[in-house]
Protein backbone atom coordinates (compact mmCIF):
# COMPACT_ATOMS: atom_id res chain seq x y z
CA UNK A 1 0.00 0.00 0.00
CA UNK A 2 1.29 3.41 -0.76
CA UNK A 3 -0.10 6.68 0.80
CA UNK A 4 -1.95 8.37 -1.50
CA UNK A 5 -1.39 12.22 -1.91
CA UNK A 6 -3.97 13.92 0.47
CA UNK A 7 -3.71 11.08 2.88
CA UNK A 8 -4.12 11.79 6.74
CA UNK A 9 -1.74 9.69 8.91
CA UNK A 10 -3.27 9.07 12.77
CA UNK A 11 -2.52 6.61 15.55
CA UNK A 12 -4.30 3.95 15.99
CA UNK A 13 -6.12 2.94 20.08
CA UNK A 14 -3.45 2.35 21.77
CA UNK A 15 -0.25 3.53 20.27
CA UNK A 16 1.11 6.97 21.67
CA UNK A 17 4.29 8.80 21.38
CA UNK A 18 6.37 9.24 24.62
CA UNK A 19 9.28 11.78 24.89
CA UNK A 20 11.71 10.36 27.49
CA UNK A 21 14.42 12.63 28.33
CA UNK A 22 16.92 11.20 25.88
CA UNK A 23 14.51 10.16 23.17
CA UNK A 24 11.48 9.81 21.27
CA UNK A 25 9.58 6.26 21.63
CA UNK A 26 6.40 5.06 20.57
CA UNK A 27 4.53 2.91 22.73
CA UNK A 28 2.20 -0.20 20.94
CA UNK A 29 0.64 -2.70 22.39
CA UNK A 30 3.33 -5.22 21.96
CA UNK A 31 5.69 -3.22 23.48
CA UNK A 32 7.82 -0.24 22.66
CA UNK A 33 9.26 1.41 19.08
CA UNK A 34 12.66 3.12 19.29
CA UNK A 35 12.53 5.80 16.91
CA UNK A 36 15.73 7.59 15.46
CA UNK A 37 15.32 11.47 15.43
CA UNK A 38 13.76 12.16 11.63
CA UNK A 39 10.93 9.25 12.79
CA UNK A 40 10.39 11.52 16.23
CA UNK A 41 10.19 14.54 14.20
CA UNK A 42 7.56 13.16 11.54
CA UNK A 43 5.50 11.49 13.85
CA UNK A 44 5.03 14.19 16.15
CA UNK A 45 3.61 16.10 13.75
CA UNK A 46 0.83 13.05 13.27
CA UNK A 47 -2.20 14.33 14.92
CA UNK A 48 -4.60 12.97 12.86
CA UNK A 49 -5.53 16.28 11.07
CA UNK A 50 -2.51 16.78 8.92
CA UNK A 51 -2.02 15.37 5.48
CA UNK A 52 1.44 13.45 4.59
CA UNK A 53 2.04 16.46 2.69
CA UNK A 54 1.39 19.03 5.37
CA UNK A 55 3.83 17.34 7.55
CA UNK A 56 6.32 16.89 4.40
CA UNK A 57 5.92 21.13 4.39
CA UNK A 58 6.14 21.33 7.74
CA UNK A 59 9.65 19.39 8.26
CA UNK A 60 10.89 21.19 5.09
CA UNK A 61 10.81 24.29 6.67
CA UNK A 62 12.97 22.97 9.87
CA UNK A 63 15.31 20.90 7.74
CA UNK A 64 17.05 22.31 4.62
CA UNK A 65 16.13 19.44 2.49
CA UNK A 66 13.28 19.46 0.25
CA UNK A 67 9.77 18.80 0.62
CA UNK A 68 9.51 16.45 -2.10
CA UNK A 69 12.46 14.26 -0.40
CA UNK A 70 10.89 14.53 2.87
CA UNK A 71 7.35 13.78 0.81
CA UNK A 72 8.94 10.15 -0.14
CA UNK A 73 10.54 9.31 3.39
CA UNK A 74 7.15 10.48 5.42
CA UNK A 75 5.40 8.10 2.88
CA UNK A 76 7.81 5.47 3.40
CA UNK A 77 7.57 5.92 7.10
CA UNK A 78 3.48 6.01 7.24
CA UNK A 79 3.56 3.18 5.15
CA UNK A 80 6.51 0.91 7.09
CA UNK A 81 3.74 1.66 10.44
CA UNK A 82 0.39 1.09 8.79
CA UNK A 83 2.00 -2.02 7.57
CA UNK A 84 2.49 -2.87 11.22
CA UNK A 85 -0.91 -2.21 12.56
CA UNK A 86 0.22 0.66 14.64
CA UNK A 87 -1.21 3.86 12.28
CA UNK A 88 -3.78 4.51 10.25
CA UNK A 89 -4.58 6.39 7.20
CA UNK A 90 -7.26 7.97 6.04
CA UNK A 91 -8.30 10.55 2.72
CA UNK A 92 -8.79 13.82 3.17
CA UNK A 93 -12.45 16.11 3.24
CA UNK A 94 -12.75 17.44 -0.45
CA UNK B 1 20.52 16.98 10.51
CA UNK B 2 17.31 14.77 8.40
CA UNK B 3 18.40 11.58 7.74
CA UNK B 4 15.83 8.53 6.36
CA UNK B 5 13.44 7.62 9.38
CA UNK B 6 13.97 4.68 10.78
CA UNK B 7 11.92 2.60 13.79
CA UNK B 8 13.09 -0.19 15.66
CA UNK B 9 10.35 -2.67 17.26
CA UNK B 10 11.79 -3.91 21.05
Amino acid sequence: MSSSRDAIPSFVDGVRLRRLPDRTVLLVPEGVVNLNASAAATLGLVDGARSCSAIAQELSSRYDVPAVQLRADVDELVDRLSDRGWLCVSKAKP
Amino acid sequence: AWERPDFEHV
